[in-house]
């Protein structure tokens, strides 16, 4: 019980002992030989810099949500993304969010989350794009059209090209601009990946071409 | 100092009399030998015998004789002693002779002229007085430069003068006036020079003479010029008193001819007042008033106004005084007021010469002014009554300007009114009363003055044509009673009289004046309960006429706390006090609080006495009620509305208008839906088919089918115009038979619609339109359902006729359908048709094939059913293209995306096209 009470006494005691035992060997050392002086260098105190670590979280959160679109969990990725955008301002998690509601034709949530982003960041293709295929959806042909210009001054992304050789081609009956971007894509290669049969389309519309002339 | 002065002369002692002049004589002193003892002259007689024996008698000692013997014997004769007297007599006659004897011995002595003196005094000692006068005629004639000369004439004059040798006397006396004047006998010789001026009936020359002899006694101040001094020897006054009593004579004499002004016109004499007042006084001790009075006035014509005038003048009036009124009164009275009250002379007046004139000059003014007052009033002149009151005006106004100080002053103030008032002059009277009470000192008339200030300007306002005057008078006539009723509170009539100016003042409307005097009397203590009530009542009025609706409320209710109001009274009370509640909701009203607003008027309601307020102002509660969203307060009133007054059709019809807005309000669609179709079966034509319409409506929302479809079906009958509604009404109808499966009626109803639309499409506008379109796409899907239920079997032929002949009706329903201008139906009619063709082509491929065909026909049937389905196939196609080809134009809609659809499966190469999209962006 004392010991309990007191341990810090204790280790102190045995401290001073260590000592006096260290003394009497250095006494011991001294008689037998000189002492030698001995160089000390100084100690040299390096200065460390704290290391300041920006920690994103929204690349966690979106990393996260991008993996549940890839695993098509898109309601699980729209939730993520949703709570995370109600404590952040942040247009990473916006687009993707908005790429789901457009995924699963919630256009007028895709709308108002592109036209937010837009806001700050104008040229945006991907922006841009998704806008002018909501447009085509609401009827909205030309403004469509314009949305895809606009895409396209920024970006030459391939994608671009298909969907505004579609609209053209579909829905405003400008075939030969049509074509000129579906030939655009096709050069890209990407047809054949995206299981468009991109050759009959051409051949058709070649063929419209000629009739119409 | 001046009365006291004018009493002590003494009337009596001026009184004339010639034979009063023997008894005044001069005071003449003889020079006498100083004689000691009478044996002196028995030593001198003595001393003579023994001259004359020795012849050395120079006559020195005779004289020195004659002179002892003299002396003493005028001791002797002043003894009232008979033997010494008699000694006296012989000691003069001693005298006598030994002068004589002198003159005798000495004729030629240069000295000789005091013998003669000294005889000639001894005669008259001794009674001699024949031998004395002769005795100095001989000495004036021999020793006209002897020192005994001044005297020895006086004496001659004195001589003459009671011998009544006038004229010898007049000239001895003016020698010593001419050339011994400053010797002692010089003022009595002026005395008695006059006094010869008389006796010689030389009156005008006299006054003159005496003048002079006032003039020496100015000179020794033994007068002053209004009188004699204090200081002046009882003597002297005889003799000055004596002197004045003459000139009084003198002037008296001939006043006819000259007037006493006359003897001062070339010389001014200080004193002049005096003689004027001891001439007055003499006069009037005669008994002659007029003749004194015009003395004093007199005075006046040859001075400037000035005290001592105005004191003169003053006793000429004051002489005059007696009753009746003569003219010469009046003019005098008039004079001294109008000369002496004038502000530029009486400023020169000392404060004690002021003190004592102005109440005199406010007496006599006074005096004049109640005069004539009097005498216009005198029935008997009332033809000169006007003059006698214009007259009476002039003085009392001139009072009121120059005796502002006067005890009399207010009197005199109300006097004027009076004047006024007697000649019907009622706005001068009022101004002149009004003045006499509020303008002034306080007096015992002041009270009385307020009345009838007040009195005289209701009297003007009567006589009173012209609209600006009446307004001008009658605004003083409030401001007096405001003033009588502030100055005069305890009198019984001042509450009738502050009433009636706050009446008056309500009357022209000037509310703000009003309340000015009515509310502090309700404020004081004094006001009595009666003219409370009255003040109260007022006041309540004057408020509900300023818009100030809460104010008037309270003095309503103040009003109406009486236990004594008659019952008119009292139902005109509340009638008011309803109306202020019904403004005062009003105002509540205005300021969008409703439902203070209602309960103000549900008080009117209550209250007033009128059916009329009740009806209005309990309807306005209900409306109140509905504004502030209490539906269920606004029903209850409303239903009381209903029940009370049916006979007023208008407001009924409103009250019912209004409970169906609250029943609707309140949620409660049934009732709402009820109240508007009993509205509408009590309405014009015109409104009925609104309300029947919104009857309708109501009952559709309420989920009231039996009442909604009979109420639309009745509104569909009677209403084909507007169309719009006649065609909706239809389409209820028609959706309702859809909801139990009716299809027949809904057909019939959807025809209803696109023949209704068709009848008047004149009268047809967008969504009628857009209905009809709707209904007729509808009918082509009907037909479309029929053509569809039609299987293509074996025999072919026969059920390919039928489903051909179900074709041409469907295609014709739908083509009747593209005829609406309306995108959205023309659209899909024309997705439909393309359908019904691309379904032709398909169920011809599909149909049943006859069973008795090798392997062989069967194909060659199948491209006999190929053939036959193809150029529907293309119709369908160009059908569907040529819808999808509206997006060119811009247009996209339901047909269009199903017309998109089908081409997807039909040309997929060119329709099945989607856009791609990204799946996400990776940070």
């Amino acid at each position: 019980m004392i010991k309990k009470k007191y341990p810090r006494l204790m280790l102190h005691l045995n401290l001073k002992l260590t000592a006096t035992s260290l003394c009497v060997a250095l006494a011991s050392c001294q008689s037998v030989q000189a002492p030698k002086p001995v160089t000390i260098k100084p100690i040299i105190v390096k200065t460390v810099k704290p290391v300041s670590v920006k920690i994103d979280k929204g690349l966690n959160v979106i990393n996260s949500a991008i993996e549940l679109v890839k695993s098509k969990q898109l309601n699980n990725a729209q939730l993520v993304l949703k709570g995370y955008l109600e404590g952040h301002d942040d247009n990473r998690a916006r687009l993707n969010l908005a790429l789901i509601y457009f995924k699963t034709k919630q256009f007028i949530l895709a709308k108002g989350l592109l036209q937010t982003i837009q806001q700050s960041d104008r040229h945006n293709s991907i922006v841009l794009e998704h806008l002018a295929i909501i447009a085509r959806h609401e009827g909205q042909f030309k403004k469509a059209k314009r949305l895809y210009l606009q895409a396209l001054e920024n970006s030459d992304r391939p994608s671009i090209h298909l969907n505004y050789a579609i609209l053209l081609d579909l829905y405003l009956n400008q075939l030969d601009e049509a074509l000129k971007h579906y030939t655009l894509y096709q050069e890209t290669g990407l047809a054949a990946n995206k299981d468009i049969p991109l050759d009959k389309w051409i051949a058709d519309l070649n063929r419209r071409i000629k009739r119409n002339q | 100092m001046l009365l006291s002065a004018c009493s002590s002369f003494n009337q009596e002692k001026l009184k004339p009399s010639l034979g009063d002049i023997k008894t005044i004589q001069p005071a003449i002193e003889y020079s006498s030998a100083n004689i000691s003892e009478v044996d002196l002259i028995k030593s001198y007689k003595e001393l003579l015998k023994i001259a004359k024996k020795e012849n050395q008698d120079d006559g020195a000692t005779l004289k020195r004789l004659s002179d002892i013997s003299l002396e003493h014997s005028i001791d002797d004769l002043l003894s009232e002693d008979e033997l010494i007297i008699k000694r006296g007599k012989i000691l003069s006659n001693e005298a006598i002779l030994g002068y004589n004897d002198y003159l005798k011995q000495f004729p030629n002595k240069p000295n000789n002229d005091e013998i003669l003196y000294q005889l000639a005094k001894v005669y008259d000692i001794n009674g001699d007085l024949k031998n004395a006068f002769k005795t100095l005629l001989i000495l004036d004639k021999k020793y006209p430069n002897s020192k005994y000369i001044s005297e020895t004439k006086f004496r001659i004059a004195e001589s003459y003068f009671s011998n009544g040798v006038y004229p010898e006397a007049k000239e001895y006396y003016k020698n010593i006036i001419d050339h011994h004047a400053d010797t002692k006998f010089y003022r009595n010789s002026l005395y008695k020079y006059a006094w010869s001026l008389i006796k010689n009936n030389d009156n005008e020359a006299s006054v003159y003479a005496f003048l002079k002899l006032v003039d020496l006694y100015y000179q020794d101040g033994s007068i002053t010029e209004t009188t004699i001094a204090q200081t002046t020897s009882d003597s002297e006054k005889t003799l000055i008193y004596d002197v004045l009593r003459a000139i009084n004579l003198s002037i008296n004499y001939d006043l006819e001819k000259v007037k006493i002004n006359h003897y001062f016109k070339q010389n001014k004499k200080p004193y002049e007042p005096l003689i004027y007042e001891s001439l007055a006084l003499y006069l009037n001790n005669k008994n002659r008033v007029n003749d004194a009075a015009s003395i004093y006035f007199s005075y006046l014509e040859d001075n400037e106004p000035s005290y001592v005038s105005f004191k003169l003048f003053n006793k000429g009036v004051t002489l005059l005084k007696p009753t009746p009124f003569t003219e010469l009164y009046l003019k005098s009275k008039k004079a001294i007021v109008t000369i002496y009250s004038k502000p530029s002379l009486f400023k020169k007046f000392n404060l004690q010469q002021k003190t004592l004139t102005r109440p005199i000059l406010a007496r006599h003014d006074y005096e004049l002014a109640t005069y004539y007052h009097a005498l216009a009033q005198t029935p008997s002149k009332k033809r000169l009554s006007k003059s006698h009151f214009q007259l009476a005006e002039k003085w009392y106004s001139l009072f009121l300007k120059r005796f502002s100080g006067s005890p009399r002053y207010g009197e005199v103030s109300f006097l004027l009114a009076e004047t006024f008032t007697e000649r019907q002059l009622y706005l001068q009277a009022a101004k002149h009363y009004r003045f006499s009470s509020y303008q002034i000192k306080k007096h015992k008339k002041s009270q009385e003055a307020g009345y009838a200030t007040i009195l005289s300007y209701q009297n003007a306002l009567a006589q009173q044509h012209k609209d600006d005057e009446k307004y001008h008078i009658e605004q003083q006539l409030i401001q007096s009673s405001i003033d009588y009723h502030a100055s005069y509170p305890a009198d019984k009539r001042s509450d009738d009289i502050i009433y009636n100016a706050s009446s008056r003042l309500y009357d022209d409307k000037r509310y703000d004046d009003t309340l000015a005097i009515l509310l502090p009397l309700i404020d004081s203590q004094s006001t009595s309960q009666k003219l409370l009530q009255k003040v109260t009542e007022l006041t309540a009025h004057s408020f509900f006429n300023q818009q100030h609706y809460l104010k008037a409320n309270i003095y309503y209710v103040v009003a109406l706390k009486s236990t004594s109001l008659s019952q008119q009274n009292k139902q005109d009370l509340n009638s008011k006090l309803a109306e202020s509640y019904y403004q005062l909701a009003n105002q509540a009203k205005d300021n969008n609080q409703h439902t203070k607003a209602a309960r103000l008027y549900l008080k009117a309601n209550k209250i007033s006495p009128v059916t009329q307020v009740r009806k209005i102002a309990l309807y306005d509660a209900a409306n109140q009620y509905l504004v502030a969203k209490d539906w269920e307060s606004s029903i209850s009133l409303l239903k009381r509305f209903k029940n009370q007054y049916k006979n007023d059709k208008k407001l009924y019809r409103g009250a019912q208008e209004k409970m169906a807005l609250a029943y609707r309000s309140a949620g409660n669609t049934q009732q709402a839906a009820l109240a508007v179709l009993a509205l509408a079966n009590n309405s014009s034509p015109k409104l009925k088919q609104a309300l029947l319409w919104e009857a309708a409506t109501l009952f559709y929302k309420d989920g009231n089918t039996t009442q909604y479809l009979k109420t639309y079906d009745d509104y569909a009958r009677l209403y084909p115009l507007p169309l719009e509604r006649s065609l909706k009404a239809r389409l209820v109808i028609a959706d309702y038979n859809l909801t139990k499966n009716n299809i027949v009626a809904r057909k019939s109803w959807l025809k209803s619609i696109v023949n209704n639309e068709h009848k008047y499409t004149k009268n047809s506008n967008q969504d009628a339109n857009k209905i009809a379109a709707n209904a007729s796409l509808n009918l082509a899907q009907y037909a479309l359902q029929d053509y569809k239920s039609i299987n293509l079997s074996v025999p072919l032929k026969k059920s390919l006729t039928k489903k051909k002949k179900a074709l041409k009706v469907t295609i014709k329903q739908f083509s009747n359908t593209l005829k609406y201008a309306d995108p959205k139906t023309q659209t899909l009619a024309t997705y439909g048709l393309g359908e019904i063709y691309r379904d032709f082509a398909s169920s011809l491929l599909k149909s049943e094939r006859p069973k008795n065909l090798n392997d062989d026909e069967q194909e060659e049937y199948g491209y006999l059913l190929e053939d036959q389905a193809f150029p529907f196939e293309e119709k369908a196609i160009k059908i569907h293209k040529r819808n999808f080809s509206n997006t060119q134009k811009g247009l996209y809609n339901e047909g269009i995306k199903l017309s998109h659809q089908s081409l997807r499966t039909l040309l997929p190469f060119q329709y099945d096209k989607k856009e791609i999209s990204t799946p996400y962006v990776a940070p």
